[in-house]
């Protein structure tokens, strides 16, 4: 694999060095033709490429000096050329219909252009004189602008609605995509995520993210997403660039985002831009609706699990509001767990809202509020009543009821501040002031009510835990474009971390004959207070190297100062992107990231209760070393194809101990865990269809995830399988548009097993009573759990209203009862006794104390419905 | 509508399965298990031998154990003494063995052949005295109890990363003295003094105390895993006085102590009882320390259930140095520090007195 990466990119520098004509030798060529002489200032830069196939001497100019830079003038056998002035326009590109401002849509000229920030602004800084101007964006009719340029102009656009414009030709500078410098990132239209099959008919952003090469997805039906070999809490989940730390609800089956409210998402899995850092494997960028500044519209939708309502619209002339809840009513849990003898109850809520104010034409003020929560609750009674005998022999009952309940509580809340404000056409920033708060919890409770003739007693017993995390920020962002050849980004953050992972209570209360004997707290922990201080400084320069060869170096710095002891660390990022043709590009990238916090797991399945944790003066931040290098073609219309490869190189990585539980309290998290080294690489593959009525991709991953401990730890120091290590993965997802009213929607996903830990044989081993016997694990996640597929499809039936429109959306999960390994645990065939006395084996096929693995699939076929209502 | 679509969930969920995965064997048929903890305190050393199978284990009853010690065969047997239990076979030899030797355990079977190599640590130097003192507290119920608090002192071996375990066992000899009057009714007593037994038995100390041994002071009794982060078998490392000194303290009931003065007494017959506590700091090699710590979690693991079902903890890859087999054998160098309690008389009439065990010093 490292031969491959090394000799392909030798060969992207050896291309990069071909020898190209300058603007220079052209116009030697020109004098010679058309005998012509060329006066000039010697400061102009004429060694940029260039090349003419004229017929003619303005022709042969018009090519030669096309972009604008320079100015020429010809007099009698003379072509006067002088560089040309620059000035800068700039703006807001929004939703004509809407007042949404868009993200990543395109601004042109000729064959410059770049496309809109996070806040739909541009600015470009274009040679004096009449220029042509167009703007482009996915979904929308492109607009084109004729001005003449002869001072700084600010020019806003609003682009009109319309879905016959499935792609938009944006081939300048984008941050993520087949038009980006950088590799290895990708946007979700929102089309996507709500027209693709999802589990119980819920759309969901996550979800949707693991449709994309190079994500594994967690257990099935889970929106946890595994990138490029990485570990769940090694993605950076930012909701408005602030960073949100548990992005799921029930046990990951959906995501926190609820997609109404959701503008745009951003994946990144290599060529990290500087202004990421905090986590090694993935940036996951979600952008929130800002609010409908033409009128107030909105819609509900009812679900099989879910109901959402959506409302936004303008207050007045500056202010717009975007506000969105939902809530999952509890009846699929309790028709399940009654039944069962489990009587248990389960909801989660969450409510996103945003409100923007327009303080002046240059600033916006703007506040995001999120807060979700889940709880589940589960009681068991269990009434007995005893035969005693007194000391008189006479007989008596006791009456004893015992209640166990059992509650769990988790839920973010961020809530931020930003003021966005435009200095000028060259110059914007963007500051925020945050907070993000997680916190779990879960309560047990014990209580026994013993009543008999003589009295009357009762007892309880009451377990406490939590944990919390909070993270007060303030960033500040700069964006400046001094030319259309650079585009600079720069900026800061201070955050201050306050981890409490480990509070907890003990306490019992006892009462005989309603009198309180006993009430006393046996335990109080308030937590481990872990405070963190991490400070962080960016820059990133877009830079065009000609027309055909784009550059982004950047560097990230940051520091992180907890328990007394300060890391800093260096991470440089870089990428390159050169257009071998108008159809094909190589892309190479290099990024450094750090982490520095945990998800310390409570069990060996992924739980809201697990714990995060920050990096201590023992435990050094995680580094991620990421090379990667892409080649795409975009030459067949309305296809894209492309290919990246990777390698990543992982430092202090943390993985559990053999010898250690799980979790015992986060005070002694680093006895728990040692750290070591991991290699991740491989390479993705990705074929696009973008117009038309079917469009849709296929996928293929072939990636490999090793970890090793040098210590000796686990395994001897030898390399080992990392848990998401997943062989292959193939996804198809393809939509069809029949017409207006119907579509359909399908996707199908094959991905191997993950690798787990299994016992292989019997054997004895020595305790220190003597020896004893037991199962033997050769080495860690030394098997592979078998592949698991699926095929979802969905239908959905749009009807225009004469305000707004309605959806019923039909969809079926694992259409063809794939029986996948949801969970699997490994046993011993045991042999049985009936009543009867026959025995009998759990499985006759092997043989009594054979080890084999108990496959369950939960999620076989599963239809559901949801109607939407739009206005 | 919507309930239909629930009601028609529940049905699928209703459909979840659960189905077997048979895995291939993985592995030779049949292999050789090695299994020894050899101390350096000991001249009589037992190796355990079973057959591995995919399927259970078969003690290993038709092998020949050799033992080499620094290159020399020292000792050759091939008798199964029926000690282990019905696992595995068990192998008994004699042989000194020295703290830095190399040892070599070699089994030969008719169809197997392992080769286990190790070699004894280094031991701490000699132990100063250990000291004691006696304190009277109350327990958790308020009632007042007296305890043993013993403080150890151990001097770390410098310049390497060392792993130790502190091992006690209290050793009671019990003597009587026969008048010629007793033994004229009693003639089967002999007269004058004489050796009534002899024993030595473990003893549990609580570590609750002592900051290296437990740092959490955790008592074993609450929970499983308090019972595995008390390190009940006191495991520690030389981590926290790297190349210094630590006393450790333990503690213990003199009831536990009077546990092998516990004998029938005959009016007229005087008894004497003679108590000495051993702590024998053992020096493990890292696979050893490693592989015990793992097994003491697979025994108090969390959950009471078989340890493949145990979600609470990592599945756990046991060290091994057995080539051509299975298994580990290892060698623990001891360094052993005494308490002596002193003599103590009781007669028929006083017979509390071995159970009110009180400090001489």
């Amino acid at each position: 694999m490292r031969k491959t990466i090394v000799l392909l990119s030798l060969l992207f520098v050896s291309a990069l060095s071909w020898a190209q004509s300058t603007l220079k030798d052209e116009m030697a060529r020109v004098e010679k033709q058309y005998g012509v002489r060329f006066i000039y200032d010697a400061s102009l830069n004429l060694g940029v490429p260039a090349t003419q196939k004229a017929t003619s001497l303005t022709e042969a100019l018009s090519q030669l000096f096309a972009n604008g830079e320079i100015q020429y003038d010809i007099k009698g056998s003379y072509v006067v050329l002088r560089k040309a002035r620059r000035f800068t326009v700039s703006g807001t590109v929004t939703d004509a219909s809407t007042g949404e401002t868009l993200i990543g849509a395109g601004v042109f000229y000729g064959d410059k252009g770049m496309v809109t920030n996070s806040y739909g602004i541009y600015s470009l800084t274009l040679p004096e004189g009449k220029l042509r101007l167009s703007f482009s964006y996915v979904g929308y009719a492109p607009e084109t602008v004729t001005l003449v340029l002869d001072k700084d102009l600010s020019l806003d656009m609003a682009l009109t609605p319309d879905a016959s414009i499935t792609a938009a030709e944006i081939t300048g500078w984008k941050e993520a995509g087949i038009g980006a410098v950088g590799l290895g990132s990708q946007e979700i239209p929102q089309t996507v995520i709500q027209r693709a099959p999802m589990l119980f008919g819920e759309a969901d952003v996550l979800k949707s993210l693991q449709l994309l090469p190079g994500v594994q997805a967690g257990y099935s039906g889970s929106s946890g997403i595994n990138i490029r070999g990485g570990g769940p809490d090694e993605n950076l989940l930012l909701l408005d660039g602030i960073p949100i730390y548990n992005g799921e609800h029930l046990l990951g089956l959906f995501s926190v985002f609820a997609p109404e409210s959701v503008k745009k998402i951003t994946l990144y899995k290599s060529s990290f831009p500087a202004r990421f850092g905090g986590r090694t494997a993935s940036v996951v960028d979600v952008r929130m609706n800002d609010g409908n500044a033409e009128g107030l519209h909105g819609g509900f939708t009812v679900g099989l699990l879910t109901d959402k309502a959506h409302l936004e619209g303008p207050i007045g002339g500056k202010t717009t509001f975007s506000l969105t809840g939902r809530v999952l009513h509890t009846g699929l849990v309790e028709l399940i767990g009654r039944p069962m003898g489990l009587p248990a109850n389960y909801f989660f809520y969450d409510v996103h809202a945003k409100v923007s104010h327009k303080l002046s034409p240059k600033d916006i003020l703007t506040a995001s509020f999120y807060h979700g929560r889940d709880r589940f609750r589960q009681g068991e009674g269990r009434y007995n009543v005893y035969r005693y005998y007194d000391e008189n022999y006479a007989p008596y009952d006791r009456y004893v009821d015992d209640l166990r309940t059992y509650r769990m509580d988790w839920g973010n809340t961020v809530v931020g501040l930003r003021w966005n404000h435009v200095f000028n056409g060259r110059l914007f920033s963007n500051t925020t002031l945050s907070w993000t708060g997680f916190r779990s919890g879960m309560q047990t409770g014990n209580g026994d009510k013993i009543r008999d003739y003589e009295q009357s007693s009762y007892k309880e017993s009451d377990f406490r835990y939590f944990s919390n995390i909070s993270d007060f920020t303030l960033q500040t962002n700069f964006e400046y474009t001094p030319s259309p050849s650079h585009a600079v980004k720069f900026g800061a953050a201070l955050t201050r971390h306050v981890f409490v992972p480990d509070g907890q209570t003990l306490s019992e209360k006892e009462m005989t004959n309603e009198v309180v004997v006993r009430d006393t707290v046996l335990s109080h922990y308030s937590g481990t207070y872990m405070p963190g201080l991490e400070a962080s400084a960016y820059v990133e320069d877009e830079i065009a190297l000609g027309s055909r060869v784009t550059v982004n170096p950047g560097l990230h710095v940051a520091l992180f100062s907890t328990m007394g002891k300060t890391y800093t660390s260096l991470q440089p990022r870089f990428s390159a992107r050169w257009d071998v043709s108008d159809a094909v590009a190589l892309k190479a990238g290099y990024s450094r990231m750090a982490q520095y916090v945990h998800l310390l797991p409570f069990t060996r399945i992924s739980l809201p209760t697990d714990v995060w944790v920050p990096i201590t003066d023992k435990i050094a931040p995680q580094t991620a070393d990421q090379w990667s290098l892409g080649l795409y073609y975009t030459g067949l219309p309305g296809w894209d194809f492309s290919a990246e490869a990777y390698y990543k190189d992982l430092q202090n990585i943390v993985e559990r101990k053999s010898d250690r539980l799980a979790f015992v309290g986060a005070d002694q998290w680093e006895n728990t865990i040692v750290m070591g080294v991991g290699r991740a690489y491989g390479i993705e593959w990705l074929v696009e269809k973008t117009t038309g009525r079917l469009t849709g991709w296929l996928s293929y991953t072939l990636s490999r995830s090793e970890r090793r401990t040098p210590d000796g730890t686990i395994d001897n120091g030898a390399w080992f399988p990392f848990s998401n290590d997943r062989r292959h993965k193939i996804s198809l997802y393809a939509a069809y548009a029949l017409n207006d009213r119907i579509d359909f929607c399908a996707s199908w996903q094959f991905a191997s097993g993950n690798r787990m830990t299994i016992p292989t044989r019997h054997t004895i081993v020595m305790g220190e009573n003597g020896p004893q016997e037991r199962l033997y694990i050769p080495s860690r996640n030394n098997w592979t759990a078998p592949p698991s597929h699926r095929l979802d499809v969905s239908v959905n039936f749009r009807k225009k209203k004469p305000r707004g429109e309605r959806v019923w959306s039909i969809g079926f999960y694992n259409l063809y009862g794939a029986r996948n390994p949801d969970y699997l645990v490994a046993l011993t065939n045991e042999k049985h006794r009936t009543n009867d006395g026959v025995e009998y084996l759990d499985y006759d096929q092997i043989p009594e104390g054979r080890i084999y693995l108990n496959k369950v699939t939960a999620l076989v076929f599963l239809p559901s419905f949801s109607y939407t209502r739009s206005f | 509508m919507k309930n239909t679509f629930l009601s028609l969930s529940v049905l699928c969920l209703a459909f979840s399965c659960q189905t077997p995965v048979f895995i291939e064997p993985v592995g030779p048929e049949k292999e050789l298990v090695l299994q020894a903890r050899l101390l350096t305190s000991d001249e009589q050393h037992t190796v355990y031998a079973s057959y591995s199978f995919h399927d259970n284990c078969e003690p290993a009853e038709d092998i020949t154990v050799s033992c080499y010690v620094n290159g020399q065969l020292v000792a050759v047997t091939s008798e199964d003494t029926r000690l282990g239990q019905y696992r595995e076979a068990a192998y008994q030899f004699k042989a000194t063995i020295q703290p830095g030797d190399s040892v070599r355990i070699e089994a030969i079977g008719p169809d197997n052949r392992a080769v286990a190599r190790t070699k004894a640590p280094e031991a701490l130097p000699a132990i100063p005295d250990v000291t004691a003192e006696e304190l009277t507290i109350y327990n958790d119920k308020g009632n007042v109890v007296t305890r043993f608090r013993f403080h150890i002192p151990v001097h770390d071996i410098p310049q390497e990363r060392n792993w130790y375990r502190i091992n006690t066992t209290c050793h009671t000899i019990v003597r009587m003295y026969v008048s010629e009057e007793v033994h004229e009714k009693e003639p089967w007593y002999p007269t004058g003094w004489s050796t009534l037994e002899e024993n030595t038995l473990a003893i549990r100390h609580s570590n609750t105390k002592d900051p290296v041994l437990n740092p959490d002071g955790r008592e074993s009794k609450d929970s499983y895993v308090d019972d595995y982060l008390s390190n009940p078998h006191h495991f520690f490392t030389d981590e926290l006085f790297e190349d210094g000194s630590n006393e450790f303290i333990l503690e213990a009931s003199p009831y536990d102590y009077t546990q092998g003065a516990r004998f029938s007494m005959s009016s007229g017959i005087q008894y004497q009882y003679t108590i000495t506590a051993y702590f024998d700091i053992q020096s493990l090699s890292r696979e050893d320390f490693m592989h015990s710590r793992m097994l003491e979690m697979d025994h108090f693991n969390l959950s009471g259930v078989s340890i493949v079902d145990d979600l609470f903890s990592e599945d756990m890859v046991l060290p091994g140095n057995v080539e051509g087999g299975m298994g580990l054998v290892t060698v623990r160098s001891v360094t052993r520090a005494p308490y002596d309690f002193g003599t103590y008389d009781c007669d028929v009439h006083n017979w509390y007195d071995v159970y009110d065990l009180h400090l001489k010093h």
